[in-house]
């Protein structure tokens, strides 16, 4: 069965939001849904009281979409997590929350407010960008806008890939990525040849994406979409983030892996990223609060340097180990691996491999993005 | 708020003390009331209401345990003409809010009163909990709720031994059956140990669908409970190592080659050397403390001495990952 797009219950529109071309689009196509138009800062803290009052926040949250204006920067280095490598990305924060509801998302610890918000200010998005990609013009910038939402969960009524496609297609050293967990892949365009901007997709065994990552499509209907979209021209990636372990995780993630590349040629991948469930200690309440049914928190779980939860160093290993094994065995050695959020131990004995900072992976992604492998 | 007092003297076997339902304070001495009383008497009056033709105590259930015990048989009353439950239990809050601080099981049962008397939710989080000194947050309001239906024993246990509310919270995860085998356990224990064991349990659990008990029925835990060789402290202890090894079996498995290789090297006194926290490094760091040139000099003897044996190897190395420890899962 296909998952259904996602509607919210009620469009709330900051005063300050009224006027921007994308509000018309969004309030267009969402025309018969609840709407109010919020005109003071104290209406949007009643609203927001009363998400927060209710029995469940998080999940009311995302009843809700809230259109308003980007006060602050759009572009941010991804926040990452202190003492690991990191990978030099950057994010655009141009839509926040998601509307899938994933046991172990981060989002609902991270953002102060619940709802799933769309900035429309776009005029002063590419503005920034402009600026942003002319202090940067002399390295690569790998860019996305998934990292606190969904890149394509919204563009049903957003349309906001096609916007952002347009602006960053032909930018010679910038890789721009959408990253999602949908199969809604209706609204991107078709492009002539494989360029900068990268379609991935976030992938986990059968038994983690039908249990813990409520309203996402099966990983199949994701494979299907990214085939889709190799077909429309695009290039695609993967991010096997969280890995979780569970009985039988090895069998079920050599599955899927083995199911990727059935589905996708390893040539169409530019990037392919592992990172081992993690989370810090207040999300666990609200985990156990939200799913109670859930095991998935219950493993060997330790304090990490940045004052995350994740799994006991060599059970970690073990798991990251085992799916890049996977990877290699089924797609080839040449597809470019990372770890997302770790430590220099974990990647010497992971992959072989200790870089030296984050250039030096960013360095290793770039290549096979502009077709200059080595080979 | 219209009321209306009478006070009059109140043959006590005309109270329905079976009706507890503005009682508060269940776990109290009233030695002290008790002397106070034979010495001078009752000075304040019960407040007492009617229920049904009944007369019900509204307030002072620690100065009728102590007349009871005197034989008291009568005792002067306030009687309050308050037909309204939830507005005659204010009295008893607030004349008790002017004259001592509530312990933790006290404000459950407050909470919990004014709820069933249909105070609405928020109107407790507003008015009620910051009197209290507690936080004005859903969190804090389920939780004294949650507190209120705990099982006596824990209830006894945490009024005797005045367990604070982070423990006492955590006993709510518990049911009745669990709690008569952990309460025993818990208690020879400091509050940072009792913490430890009751997430440990409720981890172990979870993680293998079993309920604490079981766990705590397991062979190996059992052996440390019912040997005579050590006393009720030493048992807790030995449950709460048994606990964590269950919790963390690679973590303990690690610590305990590394300590295992330091005692066969023979690793020298004076000198610590201590993995990274929880291993997540290779970094290891050794210190150790000297008031001159000598002691330095010596200490850097022991580690010269102490590196070159062959045995110096195995501080690097840690056992492998088995599949009993994944299966285990």
């Amino acid at each position: 069965m296909a998952s259904l797009p996602y509607y919210p219950d009620k469009v709330y529109i900051d005063k300050k939001a009224l006027d921007f071309p994308l509000t018309e689009r969004i309030l267009e196509h969402l025309d018969g849904l609840p709407q109010e138009i919020v005109a003071s800062p104290r209406r949007k803290q009643a609203i927001l009281e009363a998400v927060r009052r209710s029995e469940d926040p998080v999940g009311e949250g995302k009843r809700i979409l809230y259109l308003t204006v980007q006060r602050g920067r759009f572009v941010k280095p991804c926040p990452c997590t202190p003492r690991v490598i990191g990978c030099g990305y950057f994010i655009i924060n141009l839509n926040l929350q998601c509307p899938l509801d994933c046991t172990y998302c981060i989002l609902q610890h991270y953002l102060a407010e619940p709802w799933l918000t769309v900035f429309v200010n776009l005029e002063d998005l590419w503005h920034e960008l402009d600026d942003f990609l002319e202090k940067h013009n002399r390295r690569a910038i790998r860019i996305g806008t998934g990292e606190l939402g969904d890149s394509l969960a919204l563009d049903h009524f957003t349309g906001l890939s096609a916007d952002l496609i347009s602006y960053f297609r032909g930018k010679a050293n910038v890789c721009f990525e959408l990253k999602t967990k949908t199969a809604g892949i209706g609204d991107l365009p078709a492009v002539q040849r494989p360029g900068n901007i990268v379609v991935s997709w976030s992938l986990n065994a059968g038994k983690i994406a039908g249990e813990e990552e409520r309203g996402a499509p099966p990983v199949i209907e994701r494979l299907q979409a990214a085939r889709a979209v190799v077909k429309k021209g695009y290039r695609v990636g993967f991010h096997f983030d969280p890995l979780v372990r569970f009985p039988g995780w090895e069998r079920e993630y050599e599955e899927v892996v083995r199911k990727l590349f059935q589905v996708i040629p390893a040539s169409s991948i530019v990037w392919l990223s592992l990172g081992a469930l993690r989370f810090p200690p207040a999300l666990k309440k609200i985990i156990q609060a939200r799913f109670p049914e859930t095991k998935i928190i219950y493993d060997e779980f330790i304090l990490g340097r940045d004052g995350k939860l994740r799994y006991f160093r060599p059970l970690r290993l073990e798991l990251l180990r085992s799916v890049a094994g996977f990877v290699k065995k089924w797609g080839g050695k040449e597809i470019p691996l990372y770890f997302c959020m770790e430590g220099e131990e974990i990647w010497r004995d992971g992959l072989a491999w200790k870089p030296r900072g984050k250039r030096a992976v960013e360095n290793t992604l770039f290549p096979r993005l502009w077709g200059q492998d080595k080979s | 708020m219209k009321n209306i007092f009478k006070q009059r003297h109140l043959d006590l076997h005309e109270l329905d003390i079976e009706d507890t339902r503005f009682r508060i304070s269940e776990f109290f001495s009233s030695d002290r009331l008790v002397l106070s009383i034979k010495k001078i008497g009752l000075l304040h009056p019960l407040l007492v209401t009617l229920r049904e033709g009944r007369f019900v105590l509204v307030s002072g259930w620690k100065r009728l345990s102590a007349c009871l015990k005197l034989g008291i048989s009568s005792a002067p009353v306030l009687i309050l003409d308050e037909p309204d439950d939830l507005k005659a239990f204010l009295f008893t809050l607030y004349e008790n809010l002017a004259g001592r601080e509530f312990p933790l099981l006290e404000k459950a049962e407050i909470v919990s009163r004014l709820y069933t008397f249909g105070m609405a939710r928020s109107g407790i989080m507003k008015n009620l909990l910051p009197l209290l000194q507690v936080p004005p947050t859903a969190f804090y309001l389920d939780s004294f709720l949650s507190l209120s239906k705990l099982d006596p024993i824990a209830k006894k246990a945490i009024a005797g031994k005045n367990l604070p509310f982070l423990i006492a919270r955590m006993l709510v995860e518990f049911q009745a059956e669990d709690l008569e085998r952990i309460i025993p356990l818990l208690l020879p224990l400091g509050q940072n140990k009792q913490k430890e064991v009751l997430e440990d349990l409720l981890e172990i659990s979870k993680r293998k669908n079993v309920s604490p008990r079981d766990i705590l029925e397991t062979p190996g835990i059992q052996a440390i409970l019912q040997s005579s060789k050590w006393p009720p402290v030493q048992k807790s202890e030995r449950v709460r190592l048994a606990l964590r090894r269950e919790r963390f079996p690679h973590l303990t498995a690690w610590e305990e080659s590394f300590q295992s290789a330091l005692r066969e090297l023979g690793w020298p006194r004076g000198i610590s050397l201590e993995p990274a926290a929880y291993f997540e490094t290779d970094d290891m760091e050794a210190s150790f403390r000297f008031r001159d040139e000598r002691e330095f000099r010596a200490h850097l003897r022991k580690l010269l001495e102490v590196s070159s044996r062959q045995e110096f190897q195995k501080i690097f190395t840690r056992p492998r990952l088995t599949t009993k420890g994944r299966e285990k899962i």
